[in-house]
């Protein structure tokens, strides 16, 4: 039963990327992507990162693809040529080539040299019984372990919001 | 029964394509959205291994890198913004102003 529901999610997730690469408007290939979003945020669910899938709907979904579609409306872009013969003809085939190598490579580390290490406190029965969940597990190390980094993360939101602001303004006084 | 290789192996797919959109389109926007959804084939994987190895750590670096990517997104669309607003084009053919 699991084995199916994932492969319908993960069939829904090739093709929706397929369709990301292949559609010639930028609008469709957003919608696509939020296809993509949604499916990954089931993959979550289904191993048992529900805190993680939220995230990823309120982040991915809900603001990252609405700044995508703000954009692409904004700026009125000519739907891309697919077939175009211009000065780069060998980019496509080159490009289809080395995106296969890429995945046959990526596939055959997983194959090889598996990761394995020793297994942490985090079993799926003891984090219900000794946090009460994955949200307040996630928090558990986040707020421990992880502290500074995720303080670092707010100097990193900060920047790409001031950023942002200078990079549109028109002209600065 | 799921293992977590059904995931690895998705997620070296999902890498594998948006690897591809990279090199092939010619939109500036949506070789960003390939960009994306390359991370999220890496998030994919490291929420595998986190189950795997009965850690949060995966989660929490899975948290990161969205914290990092929505703050891309702003940057380069603002990027994109102020290029199209002096260039007209979003072609990363015809933008080759610093090439050499």
């Amino acid at each position: 039963m699991e084995l199916i529901i994932f492969y319908i999610f993960g069939g829904a997730a090739l093709l929706a990327s397929l369709g990301l690469v292949v559609s010639k408007n930028p609008v469709h290939s957003a919608l696509f992507m939020v296809v993509v979003f949604f499916v990954v945020a089931a993959l979550f669910v289904m191993l048992g990162a529900e805190f993680l899938a939220a995230a990823q709907i309120l982040v991915y979904a809900g603001a990252i693809m609405v700044l995508f579609l703000f954009v692409i409306m904004l700026l009125r872009l000519q739907p891309e040529e697919l077939r175009n013969t211009s000065r780069h003809a060998f980019q496509r085939f080159f490009g289809v080539a080395l995106g296969l190598v890429i995945a046959v490579q990526v596939a055959l580390i997983i194959k090889r040299g598996f990761i394995k290490g020793a297994s942490g406190r985090f079993t799926p029965e003891g984090v219900v019984r000794d946090f009460g969940g994955n949200t307040e597990a996630v928090a558990a190390v986040l707020f421990t372990d992880y502290l500074f980094p995720f303080e670092l993360t707010s100097a990193i939101l900060l920047m790409a919001m001031v950023g942002a602001v200078v990079l549109t303004k028109k002209e600065l006084k | 029964m799921v293992t977590h290789e059904h995931y690895l192996v998705l997620s070296a797919i999902l890498f594998g394509i948006g690897a591809i959109g990279v090199l092939v389109r010619r939109n500036a926007i949506i070789i960003f959205m390939c960009i994306e959804l390359m991370l999220n084939a890496v998030n994919i994987s490291l929420v595998a291994f986190s189950k795997q190895l009965n850690s949060m750590d995966g989660q929490v670096f899975v948290f990161f890198i969205m914290t990092v990517a929505a703050a891309e997104a702003a940057i380069g669309l603002a990027i994109m913004v102020s290029l199209f607003r002096n260039r007209e084009t979003l072609n990363v053919d015809e933008i080759n102003l610093m090439k050499w």
